[in-house]
């Protein structure tokens, strides 16, 4: 009896796992693809980093501005006037997240989604990155304004550390709130025609 | 199994939640071990790359490695703390993730070395590119995927077939 059941358990397993397998490769692949592909792109077109360095500064002036501290800017480079004397901060394409932008941005393009979904992802994505570093960027400059010895613990950790947090759950809840709500829908609704 | 119990570790917002509270606790303590140890890793990145530039007949400059090594291998940190901060996993199944996603990580950092000296010799363009892609890539999108390969963690991110 035991026998008989054995094999069919093992044949859908390995069907599931093949089915997954297949398609997070083809996820892999074409995520590698669109992220090779735009990382090229801005090399091809240098203007669009020097376009985004510039606005990343200007805001970076304009909040630094609204809370009263004093520079002079020199795009791309700040010289913050500290109470320890002069402090140079150059905003380079890293400083930007565009780099993190297109991986988030190659995530979603690559995942098993509707367009709609992906665009909603992107539409909530792509904004709350930047905001996300304007703040880094703002509090990095501050740090340099009044703890000069901590502005490498705070460059290093934020830099890295903060984007893959920020990105990973801006992936989870898109994951989970956006597309497997609709997936949910969906499979309620062909299991509805089924029955009928 | 270990599959369900971390969906139900991750369920809700207080799961999502707990999970990169857990996150940044565990990032902020090795960032700190980081900083006071990190100069040992870096000297094992260095020495890595170092028989890899040999091959070439390439010199390794050890002062120049380690400041690079200290600006673009901060992907272990990354990688084990989203190891540490994952819920309702074995003890062995974590260590067994942390140990192999170390060792892939650092052999990525000494490819990127050993390919960043390459460059700093030839001073080809096409390499140069290759590299900020490569490092990128080791540093944002590689500590995630090992983390999702390695531990069991596939209905965190639902692909169709893991939703049926």
């Amino acid at each position: 009896m035991g026998h008989g059941k054995k094999p069919e358990g093992k044949v859908i397993r390995t069907r599931k796992g093949g089915t997954f397998r297949r398609e997070f490769l083809l996820f892999l692949i074409l995520f590698f693809i669109l992220w090779l592909f735009s990382f090229l792109l801005t090399r091809r077109f240098p203007g669009l980093e020097a376009g985004l360095i510039t606005a990343v500064v200007r805001e970076v002036a304009f909040v630094l501005n609204l809370f009263g501290y004093s520079f002079t800017l020199n795009e791309p480079s700040f010289l913050f006037h500290t109470s320890h004397g002069g402090e140079n901060l150059v905003v380079i394409t890293e400083c930007t997240a565009l780099y993190t932008t297109i991986i988030y941005f190659s995530i979603i393009g690559a995942y098993p989604a509707r367009i709609s979904e992906k665009l909603i992802g992107l539409l909530i994505g792509i904004p709350s990155i930047h905001i996300l570093n304007l703040a880094r960027m703002v509090f990095v400059s501050l740090v340099l304004y009044h703890k000069r010895e901590l502005f490498h613990f705070f460059h290093g950790y934020l830099w890295q550390v903060s984007f893959v947090i920020f990105m990973l759950l801006l992936v989870i809840l898109w994951m989970g709130k956006i597309v497997k709500q609709h997936r949910a829908g969906s499979e309620g609704q062909q299991r509805e025609k089924q029955s009928t | 199994m270990e599959n369900e119990n971390v969906k139900r570790a991750f369920e809700g917002t207080r799961g999502v939640l707990l999970f990169f509270l857990r996150f940044v606790i565990a990032s902020i303590v090795l960032y700190l071990i980081y900083t006071k140890l990190g100069v040992y890793y870096t000297k094992l990145v260095a020495y890595g790359a170092k028989p890899l530039l040999a091959i070439f007949k390439y010199r390794l400059v050890m002062e120049r490695a380690l400041k690079v090594t200290e600006d673009i291998s901060l992907n272990p940190v990354v990688f084990l703390s989203l190891v540490i901060a994952t819920g309702n996993v074995t003890l062995v199944t974590k260590l067994r993730a942390a140990l192999w996603g170390f060792v892939i990580l650092t052999a990525g950092n000494v490819v990127t070395i050993f390919l960043l000296f390459l460059y700093g010799y030839t001073r080809s363009e096409t390499l140069g590119t290759g590299i900020d892609w490569l490092n990128l890539t080791t540093n944002f999108f590689l500590p995630l995927l090992l983390w999702f390969i390695l531990l069991p963690i596939r209905s965190l991110l639902p692909f169709r077939s893991s939703s049926t």
